[in-house]
């Protein structure tokens, strides 16, 4: 070979063997910070999922550098050039069985420690905390069992930094107005289920990832042992939003959660009364247009869009709609009850009845329908006793 | 036994997926496919019992 080519090749590949070397020497822990590879999390199961991850991994390169380097030493050192001659020869059953043989052992060793974790992980017992987790398009609803605490978890990624008119955040897509608190040194169970398509909660710090499946409660569970805030995601395509709809889990200490519950319980009280005030006081229509506006952008806008256009066949425009101008008892049934078989969810157990009277109002008003009819939380609740 | 033996070893090879020129010379000398059929769904249940005692017996000794 020329020297100069030579020299060429030999910087970039003495820099990449350096690179090599020091990647090598680096401690285990250390890969994970490469954020290529997945995190090592903060339970005791994730970092046994982290630990199987990187054995299997190391394993894969052994194999690999066996297997190519066995290849690459016969494809040079045979070579026609050096008067190889080919053999010929159509089997060779121990050379078979040997390779058949040494796989299913090294699969068989890789499965020890796998079923072992596994089995932890499926050990859903002695659960201190049950939680049930529901998806729906496209929002995550918490349930603390035995605890009457529930409540929805929405994207709060303001819509300027999606439509990029505005500097995305440090959680871009990964925030929620409100985030799933649990305890630390706690075993939590999670009771996973849909109410709509299939969706899956996936929180890779806990290495919990379930399905979330109409009709069916995948269980899994996580001891989180020091406080902080994890994020996920949904990880099964359940349509046009999927990927706004993150997941963040604060884990704060036992006593801190223990405050969270209680205020939580006291602002459900707070709401309750306050809906009933809602209900029970005197709208103007201009009161009602103001509020519907406000509850159509956070509950409806995502698939009819903020134009009231949608996005037909699926979602159907609501501008001059047979239902916006029409009985304006089907429409309120629709908002109530939802649509069956199509993605018009119910929404009378997300919204209070002066928010459905507030946004039937607007969607009979809005974008030229201009029905002229107000529709009182009174109508709604006499709806809902129907 | 020695043909029991002979059907033993070509269902096995058929499993693993390995199997000598000289075994399947051997074969094509039986005249019904039956034998095979019957070895190979004896091997089947055989290997379906492997996996469910294994399972069986990791479960007791980890869970238990």
């Amino acid at each position: 070979m020329d020297t100069s080519v030579c020299r060429w090749l030999n910087a970039p590949l003495s820099r990449l063997l350096q690179a090599a070397l020091v990647l090598s020497l680096l401690p285990q822990d250390a890969a994970a910070e490469i954020p290529l590879n997945m995190p090592v999390g903060v339970t005791d199961i994730s970092r046994s999922v982290y630990d199987l991850h990187m054995t299997i991994f190391w394993i894969c390169v052994a194999i690999a550098v066996v297997v190519f380097g066995v290849m690459f030493w016969s494809i040079i050192h045979h070579r026609k050039s050096k008067g190889a001659k080919a053999a010929h020869f159509h089997e060779n059953t121990v050379v078979e069985i040997i390779w058949t043989l040494i796989p299913m052992a090294i699969l068989i060793a890789m499965a020890i420690p796998a079923t072992a974790t596994l089995v932890k992980m499926y050990d859903t017992s002695d659960a201190e905390v049950d939680i049930q987790v529901t998806g729906y398009q496209w929002k995550w609803h918490y349930k603390y069992l035995d605890q009457d605490v529930e409540f929805f978890s929405n994207l709060s990624t303001p819509r300027e930094q999606i439509e990029n008119t505005a500097e995305k955040s440090e959680h871009y897509l990964l925030e929620v107005d409100n985030a799933l608190v649990i305890p630390t040194g706690k075993k939590v169970r999670f009771l996973i289920t849909s109410n709509d398509v299939i969706h899956s909660w996936w929180v890779p710090h806990l290495a919990v990832k379930k399905d979330a499946i109409p009709g069916f409660i995948n269980e899994s569970w996580a001891i989180v042992n020091e406080p902080g805030v994890y994020r996920g995601q949904c990880a099964e395509l359940c349509g046009k939003d999927h990927g706004f709809m993150p997941i963040v889990v604060d884990a704060r200490s036992p006593e801190d959660y223990q405050q969270w519950l209680l205020a939580k319980q006291e602002e459900k009280e707070q709401q309750a009364q306050q809906a009933a005030a809602a209900t029970a006081r005197t709208w103007t229509h201009e009161e009602l247009m103001a509020e519907g506006e406000k509850v159509y952008a956070r509950a409806c806008a995502a698939c009819h869009q903020p134009s009231g256009a949608g996005m037909p066949p699926v979602f159907p425009s609501l501008i001059k709609s047979p239902i916006t101008t029409g009985d304006i008892n089907a429409h309120i049934d629709i908002v109530v009850r939802g649509k069956p078989g199509t993605a018009m969810q119910a929404f009378g157990n997300q919204l209070t009845p002066a928010e459905v009277a507030a946004v039937v109002t607007y969607e009979r008003n809005a974008w030229g329908n201009d029905t002229g009819d107000t529709v009182t939380p009174t109508d709604v609740q006499e709806h809902n006793a129907q | 036994m020695n043909r029991f033996f002979s059907l033993l070893k070509s269902v096995t090879g058929a499993f693993l997926g390995v199997q000598s020129g000289k075994q399947l010379d051997n074969d094509a000398e039986e005249k019904s496919v039956w034998p095979f059929v019957i070895t190979g769904i004896f091997m089947t249940v055989l290997l379906v019992i492997g996996i469910a005692a294994a399972v069986r017996i990791v479960l007791t000794n980890i869970s238990g």
